[in-house]
């Protein structure tokens, strides 16, 4: 299973020396610069990274981050202060890295949707293959934050190896946040050769929705035009916190069984968001009427609290020191 | 010959001699104006010679009828895409089969396709190398390229509703001393700057000061977005904003052209005066 969870806990920095660690058997580790030779010279802030291997091909292997389609740098100059056009995107798509050797060689192509000009190339972005073979690769799913908007867009490709823009499935939008894609495909029975697809993310921070811990599941997500549905997954107060946190992250198993992980909010003080760490579970592919609901706790609500009550610091926090010049900001948990 | 014929005729002459003179203006004119077409449209243009036909430097791209390995001679233009590529072969993805010829010398209208241990590029245009070689090219690509700029400015100084030169005073975090309730790991981090104003050049703005609202985090989704600092001396493109969803109401500076450096004063003036 992969784990999208320590995605946020990378640095821009260390995504900028760009490694990704190969173990094989575990005799040796390959340490590899994914930024190919002619991006050499790019400076631009390529962080959040996400890495996916085709199940059926392990040699295939896609990455995403925040990476411009330019190199955020004058002409011949690396380092050079960004000004404005160089801020800006070329065109309108973002690259994701592909690797074709198991991770040994790296190249960019394009196949994000973004637009022109806009400052970021992309928000948040995750991407998984499903088991289904398209030509001699497999179907790629994608959820990213569209740039300039930051609304939500799941998206699919069927070669991950093109630079063509892949399909838009399905849009959310008002405050939402950190896709976290997940996908898989029906072995046997009725459905059998299905997609199955699974969006975890934050469906209305900041006041929008005080309940937000969301999922976006498609139950046949490689049909022409896939119906998405919603379900909300937290059912408790988040009380003075307003929201859930922001990293909901799903688990797919091949029998049907679902789970998700997310960050219960309870209340906000100090700096610092009262905090469960909350799993739920369907077993049969969050199908039914009442999804994820399998796991219920001890208060009769869906989602075992694994940790209760841990407090994350969280956002912008200004101690009210008096004779002090300059507040003291404590970088936000990006849990 | 009569006077009417007499007239007639140095009319006439008079007339071709307009003529001739307008068409012999136009051709560069069309040229440049065709150039200029192609330099907004592609990110990369180079000088290069083709070396091999139906072949690539990039396994990610398959050689086809389309493709063409062309070595780098000299960059006219280059929009912050790749570094030195000079002396570099690359693949070119033609705009149609068989429209360049081994050993032949061009100038390519490109943009970037794949990075990897080698380039491919589109192609949006080619045509043959003009006199003056590319260093002409570059004084007429680099006219091109700030004219661009200009107009990028030029809708933002449009959209500003309010536009002061002045001098930031002090900045510190929006909203007092309370802390944020929760929000996003992309919230803004708001912060405002007193802006002392010398001068007004466009808008009516308060008598001495003007607060500017700013994203102070260097989140993706802000990191572009101008920082302002005490003492910090400049052109304010100024826009009201009010977005409850962002927390924030008043003048705000988001985009990175929204800062001007004090230099720029006069050019800014120009561009409010200009029409739409």
């Amino acid at each position: 299973m992969r784990s999208t969870g320590t995605r946020a806990a990378w640095t821009p920095k260390v995504f900028l020396a760009a490694s990704l660690i190969l173990c094989t058997g575990c005799h040796h580790v390959r340490v590899v610069n994914m930024v190919p030779r002619t991006r050499s010279g790019e400076t631009c802030q390529d962080s959040e990274p996400s890495i996916t291997v085709n199940p059926e091909n392990h040699e295939q292997i896609a990455a995403s981050a925040f990476t411009w389609d330019n190199l955020c740098n004058a002409p011949g100059s690396p380092g050079v202060p960004a000004n404005w056009w160089q801020l800006g995107m070329t065109g309108s798509s973002a690259p994701i890295y592909v690797s074709l050797d198991g991770g040994k060689k790296w190249h960019l192509r394009k196949s994000v949707p973004s637009t022109a000009g806009a400052t970021t190339p992309t928000g948040d972005i995750t991407l998984f293959f499903s088991r289904t073979r398209a030509g001699s690769t497999n179907v790629l799913y994608t959820g990213i934050l569209h740039a300039p908007d930051y609304s939500m867009n799941v998206l699919r490709t069927q070669d991950f190896r093109l630079s063509t823009p892949m399909t838009l499935l399905d849009t959310r939008t008002n405050n939402v946040d950190q896709p976290h894609t997940q996908a898989t495909t029906v072995p046997q029975g009725p459905d059998a050769g299905k997609d199955r697809l699974y969006v975890g993310f934050n469906n209305g921070f900041s006041g929008v929705n005080p309940q937000s811990a969301t999922v976006d599941v498609a139950l046949d997500a490689d049909s022409a035009t896939p119906a998405f549905n919603l379900t909300q997954l937290e059912t408790r107060s988040t009380g003075a916190a307003g929201q859930d946190g922001f990293a909901n992250v799903p688990a797919v198993s091949r029998d049907g069984t679902v789970y998700i992980v997310y960050y219960g909010w309870r209340g906000f003080s100090g700096g610092g968001v009262s905090t469960d760490v909350v799993v739920a579970r369907d077993d049969n592919w969050g199908s039914g009427a009442t999804p994820f609901t399998a796991l219920v706790d001890s208060d009769a609500h869906p989602g075992i609290r694994v940790v209760q009550g841990v407090v994350l610091p969280f956002g912008y926090v200004r101690p009210g020191t008096a004779g002090r010049q300059q507040p003291q900001y404590r970088r936000g948990s990006r849990e | 010959m009569t006077p009417f014929r007499l007239l007639i005729l140095l009319l006439f002459t008079a007339l071709s001699a307009c003529t001739s003179n307008g068409a012999a203006a136009g051709a560069p004119q069309e040229a440049t104006s065709k150039t200029e077409e192609l330099v907004r449209q592609s990110s990369l243009v180079f000088t290069g010679t083709v070396k091999k036909l139906n072949a690539t430097t990039v396994p990610m791209v398959s050689a086809s009828q389309s493709t063409a390995i062309v070595r780098v001679e000299e960059i006219v233009h280059n929009a912050g895409v790749v570094t030195d590529i000079a002396g570099k072969e690359i693949t070119v993805e033609l705009l149609a089969p068989g429209s360049v010829k081994p050993g032949e010398r061009a100038m390519f209208y490109t943009n970037v396709d794949t990075y990897g241990e080698s380039l491919a590029v589109t192609e949006v245009s080619h045509e043959a190398i003009p006199s003056g070689g590319a260093a002409a090219m570059r004084t007429r690509v680099a006219e091109i390229v700030e004219r661009v700029a200009d107009e990028k400015l030029q809708k933002r100084v449009a959209q500003a509703e309010l536009i002061v030169a002045g001098r930031v005073t002090a900045a510190r975090p929006y909203g007092g001393s309370a802390q944020h309730a929760p929000g996003s790991e992309h919230d803004p981090e708001w912060w405002e700057a007193n802006v002392k104003v010398e001068s007004v050049e466009k808008g009516q703005a308060p008598p001495a000061e003007v607060v500017v609202i700013f994203p102070h985090s260097n989140d993706v989704r802000w990191f572009g977005s101008p920082k302002f600092k005490e003492g910090q001396e400049g052109i304010f493109l100024l826009h009201r904003t009010k977005d409850e969803q962002l927390r924030v109401s008043g003048f705000t500076a988001l985009d990175s052209l929204d800062y001007q450096p004090m230099d720029q004063r006069e050019h800014v003036r120009k561009l409010t005066q200009k029409p739409r």
